[in-house]
């Protein structure tokens, strides 16, 4: 684990066709896809396997999606729509993972109860905000490319992204209030 | 710049790499109290949902994806070949339905084209790979294995000759007997068509295999497709696990006791057979057990190919009626893997051959440094095989196993033998 250290420079990369090229778009991506995960997952595990599926699934679909010019947003909607479904199995199942995992040494306790607060108050917004601000913030991604990850126009991603922030002030105040 | 501009604008100051064009933004921020605590406030929600920390992949997470990826490679979908017949089904040129009610179905005339054509055939060799263990039987699939190559070689001509082999065992004829030989130094023996090539039959009858399918298919044996496409025949035939399951023990353990698929693609010019995969129908979804990967016709064959050199201490595979009879015969199927366990506790070579159809023990029974029968169960029946398979516990050199050891009586003298399972 390290610090942030401000947002990545974005790689603009085509659907690879073969291994060799999957091991690359791996390497350069690999880091930034994990985090965003577990940044919603809390499990490092549970993290990997998501973004190991999505990879392995990247390559089944790399006929379906040649033409496609920049894979990194594709890869992060998949991550998100993965996440999600882990996170809803989780509930199924009475699996919440209440406290990261995988992380016990390196990530301070606070921090970890810190994010997990956090994720608390994305979950009380509308879907599509949360998922911009995610993408955003987790995922490190331009407002350019979340628009590519969700599929919409940029004007709308800013304009959730400012809505979504709106309403974090409004339940931050909330809960200021009730202390 | 209007406080409800610079407002709507602040998002852009939030972007990864802010557009250069947001001097405007800051110098109403500079000079607007209400619009820079507006900013400071948005900062403020944006900080705290910024991770402060970054999680690092295991060290061995790429190494893991890319082993995940060379499986996916080296297992390719065989219903990729259906789906694109699906997507491509305005560009079918002929779609053959096998049951045609009305006079001479298309099929038939196809199956007369591809015999006529294939008449010429002067040899084949095949290259394949199949999901099973190396040193059993030909007929044995096992989704979890690691592929294992398999290769044949037919010289078609009167007599026919042939040679199959994989990492364990190897079998031949010579166009007047057959012989298999266990590696390392069992050998069975056979006559020009013997039973223990299995499935593996069907491929070598490269020159009839459509003919055959198309019979089968004929017969409701199996329900069969046919596409022309793109210069290719592409055949599909989807087969039903054949025999009594209400024991499912041998269900999908072999070939002929599996519900499978198999993709057969032919060149519609010279009508031979390019290549084929064979998956398995779970119920987790298909799971390619067998393909060919090469197919080369008319290569010239060393006639060595089909033979043998057998080792010096060669242990022969005896018929039941040529087994010795030194004792009391076992009388069932629970008796007969009482037996046999019995005599490999005791390290007994004589009691062992009492139902081990063999000129001697085979060398694996020395590793045996202890073996303790734990439960024997109540033999049952599954599938085609003729024989019974008796359940059991043992621990042997420390450790427990349990399967079913498969037994058979099917022979004319009706004597029990071992048949595998151990």
């Amino acid at each position: 684990m390290v610090e942030t250290g401000g947002a990545a420079a974005e790689p603009v990369l085509s659907w690879p066709r073969s291994v060799a090229g999957f091991d690359a778009l791996i390497e350069a991506t690999q880091q930034r896809l994990i985090h965003f995960a577990f940044c919603r997952l809390r499990s490092l595990a549970d993290a990997e396997d998501v973004v190991q599926d999505v990879f392995v699934q990247a390559y089944r679909d790399r006929d379906r999606h040649r033409n496609v010019d920049n894979v990194v947003p594709f890869l992060f909607r998949m991550v998100a729509n993965r996440s999600t479904d882990l996170l809803r199995k989780r509930v199924g199942h009475a699996l919440a993972c209440p406290t990261p995992v995988g992380c016990a040494s390196a990530c301070p306790a606070d921090s970890a109860e810190r994010r997990q607060w956090i994720e608390t108050l994305l979950a009380r917004l509308p879907a599509r905000q949360a998922a911009v601000i995610r993408l955003r913030f987790y995922g490190e991604l331009s407002f350019d490319a979340v628009a590519r990850s969700v599929g919409c126009s940029v004007p709308t991603v800013k304009s959730r992204f400012r809505y979504g922030i709106q309403k974090i002030r409004k339940l931050l105040d909330r809960e200021a209030g009730a202390r | 710049m209007t406080c409800r501009e610079t407002q709507k604008r602040l998002v852009d100051l939030f972007d990864c790499e802010p557009p250069e064009k947001l001097g405007e933004i800051q110098s109403h921020l500079a000079a607007c109290g209400r619009c820079a605590r507006e900013y400071a406030a948005i900062q403020a929600a944006a900080n705290l949902i910024q991770p402060q920390f970054r999680v690092q992949p295991s060290p061995d997470f790429k190494e893991r994806v890319m082993n995940e990826l060379m499986q996916v490679k080296l297992s390719p979908n065989p219903w990729r070949w259906v789906l694109r017949l699906a997507v491509a089904a305005a560009a079918v040129v002929l779609v053959i339905l096998l049951f045609a009610q009305s006079g001479q179905s298309p099929a038939l005339n196809l199956m007369a084209q591809s015999a006529q054509a294939m008449s010429n055939l002067q040899s084949v060799h095949i290259t394949a790979r199949m999901r099973t263990l190396p040193n059993d039987n030909f007929e044995l699939i096992d989704p979890h294995a690691d592929w294992v190559p398999l290769e044949i070689w037919k010289q078609f001509g009167d007599p026919p000759k042939w040679r199959v082999e994989k990492p364990g065992r190897v079998a031949v004829m010579d166009g007047t007997s057959s012989s298999m030989l266990l590696r390392p130094n069992t050998v069975v023996q056979g006559g020009t068509n013997p039973g223990f090539l299995d499935w593996v039959n069907a491929l070598l009858e490269t020159d009839k295999i459509m003919e055959n399918e198309l019979v089968s298919a004929r017969a409701q044996l199996s329900s069969a497709r046919l596409a022309e496409q793109n210069g290719h025949y592409v055949l599909a035939v989807q087969r039903v696990a054949q025999g009594d399951f209400r024991n499912d023990w041998l269900l999908n353990k072999t070939v002929s006791s599996s519900n499978h698929t198999r993709i057969y693609r032919f060149d519609v010019a010279s009508k031979r057979l390019e290549s084929m995969q064979l998956a398995l129908n779970t119920k987790a979804g298909d799971v390619p057990v067998f393909e060919i990967t090469r197919i080369a016709y008319n290569e010239s064959l060393d006639p060595k190919l089909f033979t043998i050199d057998l080792p010096r201490n060669v242990i022969r595979a005896l018929p039941a009626e040529q087994m010795p009879a030194t004792r009391a015969l076992p009388q069932s199927p629970k008796d007969t893997a009482a037996m046999f366990f019995d005599a490999l506790a005791q390290q007994d070579a004589d009691e062992l051959l009492a139902v081990f159809p063999a000129s001697a023990a085979p060398p694996w029974v020395k590793s045996i440094t202890s073996l303790q029968v734990v439960s024997l169960g109540e033999p049952f029946q599954s599938g085609q095989y003729p024989g019974w398979f008796v359940p059991y516990e043992i621990t042997m050199n420390g450790e427990t196993r349990k399967h079913n050891l498969a037994v058979r009586n099917d022979n004319p003298a009706h004597r029990w033998v071992f048949d595998g399972g151990f």
